[in-house]
């Protein structure tokens, strides 16, 4: 009888513990708190918190050939399910009219990737390879399933990482953008009140993914999978004849595929995985990465404003960064703080939706010249 | 040992190439915007213009 209970004491995973399941722990019940009291992206950090939570529980074998988190993971990440249809709702609840309506804030998308080139030189220099810098940078981008997109291509094996480092710094916007925007601007540029955006005509709207999808894919054809499933979302809704389609993927598909993703890549961090030097380097250049997105969306506003009649106010250039709305909203506070009645939420908007643009094909051609697409 | 030709061949290309691209798309939002504004019916005008009665 001792025997036997010896033998069944040692089948639960109490014998098992160790310090790095604890710590794991710890790190989820961070995102669950950080979900549930903070509200920083709750939608993803409390799948996320809970599946560090569970794929760091001894024996159990969720990620191993044949467990359950790992053939959510098997196909809804390696095989590169999830990430398009996550796009394909992204470009659903995408209006583009803020950016047709003002395009130029489409450069300052561009400039917001700055930062994805800088840690890509910094992963460099501290010894990484260059399609894990590549995935390593792309992080700058603040765009989560172009990170999982590029990282599965080009470094599978920082996937956990640099996933969870880009959902966790998109969390984050509304702590790390704002000191670097007060530092970059003074308070009269802050006070810069920007015209009314003009109204955008369906046809104008609808002539836009076709054109985007077309000009992208030809210049980025490895961009096409995520693009392309941005550009029919958005046509879906910009069409108005297929509403039904839109809904769904605005609500019921968009909200089954975030479960699976935050799932997914929560599974990606076991103890053996994440508890090792190369993940924190991952997690500090990422913070690396998005602070010069920040700053190269910054300053390029202010670059523009030399030779505009009509200034912009720079601070929707640090929207440039994808993290889609939060990214705006931010820029909506800190504007509202030096002059209460600047909206400046709508124009930050454009900038915003070339964030993620900007993102994917940059994306794209690390993908193409780092040998993955 | 960085391979850094390569390196730097991705940030010239990669760098540039957000911003052709995404200048390209600048460029065609604006064509398409006047092609559209050129089939735009003239709406009618309330002052001025032609009036009969």
């Amino acid at each position: 009888m001792a025997e036997f209970l010896g033998t069944m004491l040692l089948k639960t995973g109490f014998m098992s513990l160790e310090l790095k399941h604890l710590i794991m722990w710890l790190i989820g019940f961070l995102f669950i708190f950080l979900a549930i009291k903070k509200n920083y992206e709750p939608l993803l950090l409390l799948p996320i918190g809970f599946a560090i939570f569970i794929v760091n529980l001894p024996l159990t074998g969720l990620m191993e050939e044949g467990g359950l988190l790992r053939i959510f993971y098997h196909f809804g990440l390696e095989w590169e399910i999830i990430p398009p249809l996550i796009f394909l709702g992204l470009g659903a609840m995408t209006d583009f009219g803020p950016l047709i309506a003002n395009p130029k804030t489409l450069l300052l998308g561009a400039a917001a990737q700055f930062g994805v080139y800088i840690a890509f030189f910094g992963a460099l220099l501290i010894g990484f390879k260059i399609p894990e810098a590549c995935s390593i940078g792309i992080i700058g981008g603040a765009d989560g399933p172009t990170t999982i997109y590029t990282t599965v291509h080009l470094a599978p094996h920082l996937l956990g990482a640099t996933a969870v480092a880009a959902y966790s710094y998109m969390s984050m916007v509304p702590i790390i953008q704002p000191p670097i925007m007060k530092l970059l601007t003074s308070k009269k540029e802050r006070k810069i009140t920007m015209r009314q955006l003009r109204p955008v005509s369906q046809l104008e709207k609808i002539l836009f993914p076709l054109a985007a999808t077309l000009i992208i894919c030809l210049i980025v054809p490895p961009a096409a999978p995520l693009m392309a499933m941005f550009m029919i979302g958005n046509l879906f809704r910009e069409s108005g004849v297929v509403k039904r389609l839109t809904g769904a993927a605005q609500n019921e598909l968009m909200n089954i595929v975030t479960i699976f993703l935050g799932v997914s890549v929560g599974a990606t961090m076991s103890a053996d995985s994440f508890l090792r030097p190369e993940a924190l380097l991952v997690f500090a250049l990422g913070l690396v990465a998005f602070s010069f997105s920040t700053v190269g969306g910054l300053l390029l506003a202010k670059l523009m404003n030399l030779f505009l009649k009509e200034k912009i106010n720079p601070l929707i250039g640090a929207a440039g960064v994808s993290a889609v709305p939060m990214a705006s909203r931010v820029a909506q506070k800190v504007g509202a703080e030096a002059d209460p009645k600047n909206f400046l939420l709508m124009h930050a908007m454009g900038p915003n939706i070339a964030g993620v643009i900007g993102t994917v094909v940059a994306a794209g051609f690390f993908l193409s010249m780092a040998g993955g697409g | 040992m960085i391979p850094w030709g390569q390196a730097v061949r991705i940030f010239v290309f990669g760098f540039s190439g957000v911003f052709i691209t995404l200048a390209i798309l600048v460029l065609t939002i604006l064509i398409l915007g006047k092609v559209i504004s050129l089939f735009k019916k003239p709406k009618p005008s309330v002052q001025g213009g032609d009036h009969h009665g």
